[in-house]
């Protein structure tokens, strides 16, 4: 009876089938919805609200003065290398954000044991799951795609403004079919928890692939001064179909390009593409998820480091010992890993430039370790001081909370000190600084580390470790913003002091006085 | 198990006078009153929500009275904060640990945080894993333990700088029936050699085996105190259990099956 009743009330039930890819994709889009307050729904709409009137306003204010320019013909050949190169640095930044997402998003444990235990097939829940991939590589590009898509449409020219988004969806679903494919290749090979590790790196390399491509010739030292510009202009005006030993227009490397001009065959076939390898992806890879998700639920131990000796333990006291457990902390972090590596990867062609530039490029050299010590400092410092993961254990011990606090502030700042000692070292080694500079420039990287240190500790953002860097744990804008003057200033000042320019005071003044405003600002942990 | 230093017994090992903490307006914990000696189990059983959590966390430091204060061997933990936690251990239900250190490495930090000198930490930490049968697991990382071999590390961590008073809310919680064992038989020992322990529990078999006396709390407030003979002879039950539900006001609503 009451089985009857349920099947008569479900069949009057409209919308997807229940267990179904749209079923569960529309509850996971409304529960989202739902998760906004009515105030932030109502700035959705009107944002969307303001957004189409914008739009159809400055196209209709636009018709009659553009009507007659051919803004919808086909892409022009010498417009098809910059297209292809700007859709390969969106390429990357999906790749980047797919790849530090795949891991969480697959794996996060949430709803998915409710999900992989129920009907529902295995299949269904990573396609749901690879779609939210897919939605976070889309969103770093976005910034850059829907503002060009907008501009696009206002001036009429929709074949730019319907095509772009549609190679925009096209490379997100690419994207994310490449996250996958490395995420579970990588849990396959090495497991879920030095997957986190890997795919870290991995992430923080692929958003750095541009820039590390246009520093190639400072590694490879085939430039010669003065030269750059204008080899960098040569080789990309000569990346044209055509041109060069570059394909002619048909060949399938500009394929990408004339799609997101909405030619029908290229666009078909980008298109026909991208849901393919997705659907394949998702097919193939079903038996590979469940696995991780099967050793994501299982006790994870048995990890051993080396570094304990087998025989007798050995102890440190006191402020040793926080050191020791914030550095341990710090040193298995990997995202913290993949933040440091990223700033190394912009330094090291800094250095290279620095060392064979000129005055200008010298100069360059102590102001970036300055200022990349510092930033290390707050992301170090944010761990040690915000990112205590057992607050209550401090609290009910005798440890007078000041020196627990200095000896966080110490752990963050002295392996960046020693970092930045370390760098100064070199450059003065290799010429690139001079004496006097270079110690002008330490007390400068003592200020610049210590007072960023300070800065995070004056105001606490508690938060747990694994949060410690998701984006909805950031500070407060004020925070930023004085962080910003304070490490600009100091950076500045450095860049100053190798001409020995006066204004380099009145840049640390304003470091000072950001310091100062922070102090004054300062908040105790509330936890 | 580590004795904890005799002191004179005069001095209550805990006092509570007259505690209030309220939250948003709602009391959660309203003029308790109530004290512990040293070599003594003392068990704080009540309903869900009667404020037991809430009374360790003012003892051990982590929420501040509205009023009222609390004396762990004499010194207030208000006022002289540092003394009293010298003595004090406090084990929460949910394991304070770091999911990156090993064993070794959070002991050390904690004798660390109490002060100990290391070279005697250490011998002592050992003989902690040993006992609890963590030795063999001490270069893995504790995010690979069990919710047991967690809740036996935070014991050791609790133990390492022999405390005096041990504050214990739901000691055994994910404990195996050996390790509970262990635990338990530590605790009596503990006790036996003079120290003190609070702990809370909804296993209402441990408090009446193991306490010497048992404080019933509801809505903020003692309801009663006494030996588990005491109470059963109040209350005219037969079990802790019944004496419990008595004294609580609790009914246990009867429950039909139905089978399908």
């Amino acid at each position: 009876m009451r089985t009857e009743a349920v099947k008569s009330s479900a069949s009057r039930v409209r919308g997807p089938k229940p267990g179904s890819l749209p079923w569960l994709l529309k509850k996971q889009l409304l529960w989202q919805w739902q998760a906004l307050t009515g105030g932030q729904r109502k700035g959705v709409y009107i944002a969307l609200a303001v957004l189409i009137l914008a739009v159809l306003g400055g196209y209709f204010a636009l018709r009659s003065l553009l009507a007659d320019l051919p803004l919808n013909a086909p892409l022009p050949d010498l417009a098809l290398g910059p297209v292809l190169l700007a859709q390969a640095f969106l390429l990357t930044l999906m790749l980047s954000a797919a790849v530090r997402a795949s891991l969480v998003t697959l794996f996060t444990r949430g709803d998915l044991d409710l999900l992989l235990q129920s009907p529902i097939p295995p299949r269904v829940v990573l396609a749901s799951r690879a779609l939210g991939v897919a939605l976070s590589a889309a969103l770093p590009a976005g910034l850059l795609v829907v503002p060009l898509t907008l501009a696009l449409l206002v001036l009429g020219v929709w074949r730019g403004g319907v095509g772009l988004p549609l190679w925009w969806l096209s490379a997100s679903l690419l994207a994310s079919s490449a996250g996958l494919w490395l995420t579970l290749g990588l849990v396959r090979v090495l497991g879920v928890r030095r997957t986190r590790t890997v795919s870290a790196v991995l992430g923080a390399l692929f958003g750095a692939g541009i820039f590390l491509g246009t520093q190639w010739a400072n590694f490879s030292g085939g430039r010669g001064r003065g030269q750059q510009p204008s080899a960098v202009f040569e080789a990309l005006s000569s990346f044209a179909p055509g041109r060069g030993n570059w394909p002619d227009r048909e060949a399938w490397l500009w394929l990408p390009a004339r799609a997101a001009w909405l030619e029908p065959l290229p666009a078909l076939l980008l298109v026909l593409l991208s849901v393919s390898v997705f659907a394949v992806s998702v097919l193939a890879l079903t038996r590979q998820f469940v696995n991780g998700a099967q050793e994501v639920a299982a006790p994870e131990g048995r990890v051993r480091h080396s570094r304990t000796p087998p025989g007798k333990l050995r102890f440190a006291s006191g402020s040793r010992a926080t050191l020791l457990k914030e550095w341990r902390l710090i040193g298995r972090d990997p995202e913290l890993l993949s933040r440091t590596l990223l700033q190394l990867v912009y330094l090291l062609p800094l250095l290279f430039s620095v060392t064979r530039g000129g005055g200008g490029l010298r100069a360059a050299g102590g102001t970036g370790v300055i200022l990349l010590t510092a930033s290390l400092t707050a992301a170090l410092a944010h761990l040690t001081l915000n990112a205590e993961d057992a607050p209550d254990l401090l609290i009910s011990a005798p440890r007078s909370p000041a020196a627990l606090r200095r000896d966080k502030w110490l752990a963050a700042v002295i392996p960046t000190v020693l970092l930045g000692l370390v760098a100064l070292t070199v450059l003065a080694l290799r010429g690139a600084l001079g004496t006097s500079h270079t110690f002008f420039l330490l007390p400068l990287l003592l200020l610049g580390t210590g007072g960023t240190a300070l800065m995070v500790l004056w105001q606490p953002l508690p938060v747990r470790r694994a949060d410690a860097f998701k984006r909805s744990q950031r500070a407060p804008l004020i925070n930023t913003v004085l962080t910003l003057l304070f490490q600009g200033g100091l950076s500045a000042t450095a860049f100053a002091a190798s001409s020995g320019a006066v204004w380099g005071l009145a840049t640390l003044g304003l470091a000072v006085l950001a310091l100062a405003v922070a102090y004054a600002l300062r908040r105790s942990d509330v936890r | 198990m580590s004795a904890p230093t005799p002191t004179t017994s005069e001095i209550a090992a805990l006092e509570l006078r007259g505690l209030h903490k309220s939250f948003a307006g709602r009391a959660a914990v309203s003029g308790l009153s109530l004290s512990v000696r040293p070599g003594e189990l003392y068990a704080l059983l009540g309903p869900n929500g009667a404020g037991k959590t809430t009374t360790i966390r003012m003892i051990a430091g982590l929420t501040k009275p509205d009023s009222g204060e609390a004396f762990i061997y004499g010194h207030s933990v208000q006022h002289d904060a540092q003394a009293a936690k010298q003595v004090l251990a406090y084990l929460p239900d949910d394991p304070l640990l770091y999911g990156k250190l090993s064993a070794p490495e959070y002991l050390e930090f904690v004798a660390g945080l109490w002060g100990m000198d290391a070279a005697q930490a250490a011998p002592e930490a050992e003989r902690l894993l040993k006992w609890l049968n963590l030795w063999d697991h001490r270069t893995e990382r504790v995010e690979g333990f069990s919710r047991g071999m967690k809740q036996k590390l935070a014991m050791a961590g609790a133990l390492i700088h022999r405390p005096r008073l041990l504050l214990l809310d739901e000691p055994l919680t994910g404990l195996d029936a050996a390790a509970s064992r262990q635990v338990k038989d530590a605790l009596r020992q503990y006790v036996d050699d003079g120290g003190a322990v609070v702990l809370t529990t909804h296993i209402l078999e441990v408090a009446e085996r193991m306490a010497e006396r048992i404080g019933i709390i509801g809505g903020g407030q003692l309801i009663a105190e006494g030996t588990p003979e005491e109470l059963l002879e109040r209350t005219e039950t037969h079990t802790l259990e019944d004496a419990f539900l008595s004294l609580t006001g609790l009914d246990v609503p009867h429950t039909e099956v139905e089978v399908l």
